[in-house]
């Protein structure tokens, strides 16, 4: 989907989102688009959320592994 | 979203095909001018036909009585389809599309059976081109670019939109409010994505539990649910409380501003209560004077006798002179007792010839049963010379302090009289005002307990919600112990981490944003109404609960007070303001605002105001306007604001309108229209 076809979110909660979690705000402002967007269902928009967190925690550990 | 060209075939009273171009940019105002039954109603339906596929407007009362489709069209072609036919040409996010729908129907008779065809919908090229647009269904498309939960705020039927329609009871109108502002400001898909995150997480934390087994885990969770299930339940009947509690200072607020009103009946009555007093007082006093001036004049009766004492008091004395008793027997006993004279203390011893004589004056004494009372008459009267002027003095002050007592009744008679002859004006009121004051007593006693029993049960949800949360911990403790669902915590953890600051992220800009609504729609109502009544009103307030006040100087709300005209301008400010906040970041909010007979209802200083401003506070405005809402002087508006950027008439000849387009305003003229 193009960026353009996306809902867009209100100017001040992409910033409050950016400014409480610069790391992962993509993510919180991609999900919620999806929740708003009525093309998407929720169910749709939880496994988005949910296979971009497990590549976070993947990531988070492999950090660990090569740490040790 | 811009629209940009709409058509129409045998639609309602516009036979054969027509079309209208609205305006926009820098001339984005786009006049329909028709008298009434002209057809400007028609454009509004076509609108909405094209766009949701409604036959029908909220002004309907009988579907039955509403044709789509031009009636003589169908009379010309009976028992064949005749099919009505709206196409619109739009603008969304820099992408031009076309949308076309039909109704097809067949007369037979006297009935006409419809049907409606499924909308099409085009992406328009660069080359003019038409693309199918296939990405979603059509309608889906639509509802994303205006939701049709708000769709109303935008196409306003200036004759049914009043956000404050005291038609509607308040539970339908603080829903509609909230609907408004939560979509729009998105604080909705806010909320839905945090309860969407709540439920992965409790999910996650089911998977967890099942996995690791443990009796522990398991007990804990029981408890935690049986807790939720405890919130939930006091949750619920908190709702139905704040709710109570809310109609119930409504109730207080529309009693005070009653009880303000009447004001001036209760302070008549505080005088009266008053000069009651005053008169009480004064009557008492009235009583003491009338027992002075008893007593007064008991003392007073024998200054009657005064002038015939004096007259007599020569012949009294005469008298005593003559009587042998002129000494008293008193006197001439007293002597001997003492042996000493009682008149000049000569020695009166006994046996002496002094002795004696007295004894003889003694034995042969005959008193004169006058003497001892003329003695009285002219010690009497002897008294009474002095007493005179004082007793007089005395007389006259009490009885000019009974006249002026006398006089100060009457004027508070005649006072109380007056006030309660002015009451009278109000005599239905005075009644009301007892029963008012009755019941805002017993609703101002029942918030009170409304409050207690609010705090109860809030405390109740802070305890349990505590509770839950510690267990959540010592769960979380448990269950970090496994190896093999470390991976599911950190999953977990996330989602938690994500939940809370989507929470804070909600707080905050609910708070912010309500605040920036209330202050955007005061300013702009009060660009928009009258002057003169614009000093009135000092705030617009919005609540945690989306309920909107306007109050005035002395802190009252005072949105049902306002008349027609002045909540229809309330209602555009909140709309446009509404529209200004939700479109920060988002060009696409920016939806045309189409309003049929706006003005109406409004004086023309708020014509005025409505002409000047609003074609800057939003993408385009499109009026239907009947010919009496037209007059010269808003034709010289529209010139000096030089905002019009499309202008039409309406016609209408036996029964069917066509559609006559102006370049200039200045080429419109309506006399004998």
């Amino acid at each position: 989907m193009k960026m353009e076809d996306t809902m867009k979110l209100q100017s001040d909660i992409i910033n409050l989102i950016k400014e409480k979690t610069p790391q992962y705000s993509d993510t919180l402002i991609s999900y919620i688009q999806d929740i708003e967007d009525n093309r998407v269902s929720n169910s749709n928009a939880n496994e988005r959320l949910m296979s971009n967190i497990e590549r976070m925690v993947l990531e988070e550990n492999r950090g660990e592994a090569s740490d040790n | 979203m811009i629209i940009k060209l709409i058509k129409f075939s045998d639609f309602r009273q516009f036979y054969g095909e027509h079309e209208i171009d609205f305006g926009i940019g820098n001339k984005n105002t786009t006049l329909i001018i028709g008298a009434n039954g002209n057809g400007k109603t028609g454009i509004f339906r076509a609108l909405m036909f094209v766009l949701y596929g409604d036959t029908l407007l909220d002004q309907d009362n009988d579907a039955a009585d509403i044709n789509i489709i031009n009636l003589d069209k169908l009379d010309e072609n009976k028992n064949s389809p005749v099919k009505s036919k709206v196409e619109l040409i739009f603008e969304y996010n820099n992408e031009n599309y076309l949308i076309k729908r039909e109704i097809v129907g067949i007369k037979s008779g006297n009935k006409t059976k419809t049907k409606k065809t499924e909308p099409e919908l085009y992406i328009i090229e660069t080359q003019g081109e038409l693309s199918p647009y296939t990405k979603e269904p059509v309608q889906l498309f639509i509802n994303r670019i205006l939701d049709p939960k708000i769709r109303e705020f935008f196409f306003f039927d200036a004759e049914r939109m009043q956000l404050l329609d005291t038609t509607k009871s308040k539970k339908s109108l603080s829903e509609e409010i909230q609907e408004g502002i939560t979509r729009l400001l998105q604080i909705k898909y806010l909320q839905e994505a945090i309860n969407e995150l709540d439920k992965l997480k409790r999910n996650k934390q089911r998977e967890i539990n099942k996995q690791v087994n443990s009796k522990d885990i398991d007990d804990k969770s029981r408890e935690k649910e049986e807790l939720q299930d405890k919130v939930k339940e006091y949750e619920g009947a908190l709702e139905i409380l704040r709710r109570e509690k809310r109609d119930i200072d409504t109730e207080i607020s529309a009693i005070q501003i009653e009880l303000s009103k009447n004001n001036e009946i209760k302070e008549l009555q505080d005088k009266i209560t008053d000069k009651r007093i005053i008169l009480n007082k004064n009557k008492e006093n009235r009583g003491l004077h009338k027992e002075k001036i008893s007593e007064k004049l008991k003392e007073g009766i024998q200054l009657l006798g005064k002038d015939i004492l004096l007259k007599n008091e020569q012949n009294f004395r005469d008298y005593l002179d003559k009587s042998s008793d002129n000494i008293p027997l008193a006197l001439l006993e007293q002597s001997v007792d003492q042996d000493s004279c009682a008149l000049c203390k000569a020695d009166v011893k006994k046996g002496s010839v002094q002795y004696f004589s007295i004894k003889k004056l003694i034995d042969n004494y005959k008193s004169s049963e006058l003497t001892p009372i003329i003695n009285d008459i002219l010690t009497t009267s002897s008294n009474l010379g002095p007493r005179v002027i004082p007793y007089k003095r005395d007389v006259e002050k009490l009885l000019k302090e009974l006249a002026a007592n006398q006089n100060d009744i009457y004027e508070t008679q005649l006072a109380i009289e007056t006030l309660e002859e002015q009451i009278k004006e109000y005599a239905s009121n005075v009644d009301n005002l007892t029963i008012l004051e009755k019941q805002l007593k017993d609703f101002e006693k029942d918030s009170k307990d409304y409050s207690e029993k609010i705090s109860i049960n809030e405390s109740q949800i802070q305890l349990r919600n505590d509770k839950i949360e510690s267990i959540d911990k010592e769960i979380e403790e448990l269950t970090s112990k496994f190896v093999k669902v470390k991976k599911d915590n950190a999953l977990k953890q996330y989602l938690d981490d994500f939940k809370t600051i989507l929470e804070d992220t909600m707080k905050e800009y609910s708070y912010t944003i309500t605040l920036e609504l209330s202050d955007e729609i005061y300013d702009t109502f009060m660009n928009l109404l009258d002057k003169k009544d614009s000093i009135n009103y000092k705030e617009v307030t919005i609540n945690d609960k989306f309920e909107i006040k306007l109050m005035n100087r002395i802190d009252q709300n005072v949105i049902q007070d306002l008349s027609m005209g002045q909540s229809q301008i309330f209602t555009l400010a909140f709309i446009l303001s509404l529209a200004k906040l939700a479109s920060k970041g988002r060009n696409e909010i920016n939806f045309p605002l189409f309003m049929d007979t706006p003005f109406a209802r409004l004086s023309r200083e708020n014509r005025n105001n409505l002409i000047k401003n609003i074609p800057s506070l939003t993408n385009q405005w499109i009026l239907l306007l009947s010919d009496t809402e037209f007059t010269s002087n808003e034709k010289e508006l529209f010139e000096k604001y030089n905002q019009v950027g499309k202008l039409y008439l309406l016609n209408n000849y036996e029964g069917r309108t066509t559609i006559e387009a102006y370049n200039k305003l200045s080429e419109l003229d309506l006399e004998g229209y």
